[in-house]
């Protein structure tokens, strides 16, 4: 059992800020920082309290994404429809296309959790043959 | 070969995740207003070789970049 | 390969002279019909073309060779129709073969908007003189069985379509070198491997052309130019409304059975016809940035297979042979710019994007009234480069054939 059934929805917190205030920020107990742009950051799991130092900081709890754990031994099945490289470090956070679908990827000792817009995660289980491959 | 765009923050990412910017750039010796409304709105340098251009990476950062591009390679 | 060419061009290749009439940039399809007809229509043959390469290496050697007049606009209607007509005379006139077939076009739309779209189209073209005509999908079953109208029961159901009968394809390179001929027959100089590098100005005029073989005056300097057209009108002081993309193409073997009409299909974003070797010749939407470079893309290959394969089944079983790419000036409304720039002595046809092959004789026919009569022809008086100034445009995307 190595690659997930499905997408699942998944549940962050979004924060927009001053790229300074989202570099003090620390990761939460066993918990994500994924940088999706130098003002941009998500936070998995959403925490129960967060503090930025930026008063015009916008925090919103994030529904748009699905997301699945991947095997590490799957990472060459999903290079292989990937236009660019994957990062050899773990952890290491990355975004871009995957079987055309927008995607971000976190690389960790353990597995690839990649995350793809909720509305086109039926695309992409499409793509990746998820489900299909009862072995 | 696919055409790679440096995006500072992902890396390199092939042209597929970007949407192409457009920047009017009227030159500098049409000075009456409505030739450079006609040129802004219109007209467009095309250069052959080295350029500077706005890219919008969609499929990663989803942010504004300012890339360097020679657009005879 | 020049052997066999200039053995068929029954005279030598003359010397360049220091000065000319009329210098036309460019020896593509429509820089050597603008001196074919100047030569043929109005007698004047102190003519030269100059080309940076060989005739017909640029644009006029990669296009997919399809000659149609449906457009959605009264203008470009008349304006393809024209080129359509001379087209159809171009073997008796030239006395060359250029392997023109009149095939058909199916225009697919999937939809109730590209119903719509389709009906209009029709109504517009027998308006200004095209035999298009609104089909449905019965009628696109009998006119090309292949054609899968459930579209493997996607979204991309075939709802009906336009057909046009004389849409045609023609050999690129045969029709460049008809040309070539007829105007050297009559004493027009072509000039291949002459490079133009800049032009020779008098005050705001243009005076003739800088090559890589020392000056060439000129009466009037009209650039054919494909793809570098914004380089050199620069050097005229000439802004144009132009942005140059790479357009990709490719071939598949050889299909064993006749494929008769060209199919073409806006809402997937491809076209498709047979060439007269048997191969499946298809195309795609421009590449979306702007580029002068002639690099091919799997990527290209693979978006444009999809929506192919879905529409006509067949084509699975048939490998790519080769792909190629072009450099097309599109111009923001979507329709060719012909005539004077507002610099006296330099006149362009130029912003033939992806629809240059098809307005070849035409083009050139009109462009060479223009420069014999000094005055715009009728039919080309839309398509000035003063449109944009007056906000005339002739905006015309639904009808290019490729997705922008």
């Amino acid at each position: 059992m190595s690659a997930p059934e499905r997408f699942e929805r998944l549940e962050a917190t979004r924060i927009v800020a001053a790229p300074g205030a989202l570099d003090e920020i620390d990761s939460p107990d066993g918990g994500r920082l994924l940088r999706l742009a130098p003002d941009d950051l998500l936070v998995l799991p959403p925490p129960e309290r967060v503090e930025v130092a930026d008063p015009y900081a916008i925090i919103e709890p994030e529904a748009g994404f699905s997301a699945a754990w991947f095997d590490r031994s799957e990472l060459a099945r999903l290079q292989a429809v990937s236009g660019w490289e994957f990062p050899v470090r773990c952890p290491e956070f990355a975004q871009g296309h995957l079987a055309g679908v927008p995607v971000k990827m976190l690389f960790d000792e353990g597995g690839v959790l990649v995350l793809v817009p909720a509305v086109l995660a039926h695309h992409l289980e499409e793509r990746l043959g998820l489900g299909e491959r009862a072995e | 070969m696919v055409l790679r765009l440096d995006c500072p923050h992902c890396g390199s990412r092939p042209v597929e995740e970007w949407v192409y910017g457009e920047v009017p750039d009227p030159p500098d010796y049409l000075t009456g207003a409505e030739e450079r409304d006609v040129d802004r709105g219109f007209m467009m340098s095309n250069t052959e070789g080295a350029r500077q251009e706005r890219w919008f990476h969609a499929g990663g950062c989803r942010r504004w970049q300012t890339i360097g591009r020679d657009t005879t390679v | 390969m020049n052997e066999f060419i200039e053995a068929q061009v029954s005279f030598g290749w003359e010397d360049l002279r220091s000065s000319y009439d009329v210098v036309i940039v460019g020896g593509g399809g429509h820089g050597l019909s603008t001196a074919y007809h100047l030569a043929t229509r109005h007698g004047i043959t102190n003519v030269a073309v100059l080309e940076r390469g060989y005739i017909g290496s640029g644009n006029s050697g990669r296009n997919t060779t399809i000659i149609r007049a449906n457009y959605g606009i009264p203008e470009a209607v008349r304006f393809y129709q024209r080129s359509v007509d001379l087209y159809s005379r171009l073997e008796e006139e030239t006395g060359r073969w250029i392997m023109h077939d009149r095939k058909g076009l199916l225009w697919l739309v999937h939809g109730t908007p590209g119903t719509r779209h389709e009906r209009a189209r029709s109504i517009v073209n027998q308006a200004f003189g095209a035999d298009t005509v609104y089909v449905t999908p019965e009628e696109v079953r009998q006119i090309c069985p292949d054609v899968d109208l459930n579209a493997g029961g996607g979204e991309f159901r075939v709802t009906g379509g336009s057909y046009s009968p004389h849409a045609a394809t023609a050999r690129h390179d045969r029709v460049v070198w008809a040309l070539a001929e007829g105007a050297m027959k009559r004493g027009v100089h072509v000039h291949q491997r002459a490079a133009v590098t800049g032009l020779l100005k008098s005050g705001d005029r243009v005076t003739g052309v800088l090559t890589d073989r020392g000056p060439v005056a000129a009466g009037v300097v009209v650039s054919a130019v494909g793809g570098h057209v914004s380089t050199l009108a620069a050097m005229a002081g000439v802004r144009l409304p132009i942005r140059t993309h790479p357009l990709q193409a490719f071939v598949t073997n050889h299909y064993a059975r006749s494929f008769r009409p060209i199919v073409a299909s806006a809402g997937m974003g491809f076209y498709v016809s047979q060439t007269p070797r048997g191969e499946m010749l298809l195309g795609s939407a421009i590449d979306r940035q702007p580029s002068y470079s002639y690099r091919s893309s799997y990527e290209f290959l693979s978006y444009c297979s999809l929506p192919a394969v879905t529409l006509l089944p067949f084509l699975r079983n048939l490998t790519i042979l080769r792909q190629w790419a072009g450099v097309c000036d599109m111009s923001v409304d979507m329709s060719p710019i012909m005539g004077y720039t507002g610099v006296d002595g330099f006149l362009v046809t130029t912003g033939w994007g992806t629809w240059g092959f098809k307005g070849i004789p035409a083009g050139g026919e009109q462009m060479a009234e223009l420069i014999a009569t000094d005055r715009t022809p009728e039919l080309i008086a839309p398509f000035s480069l003063n449109r944009f100034k007056e906000d005339r445009l002739l905006f015309d995307p639904g009808s290019t054939g490729t997705t922008h």
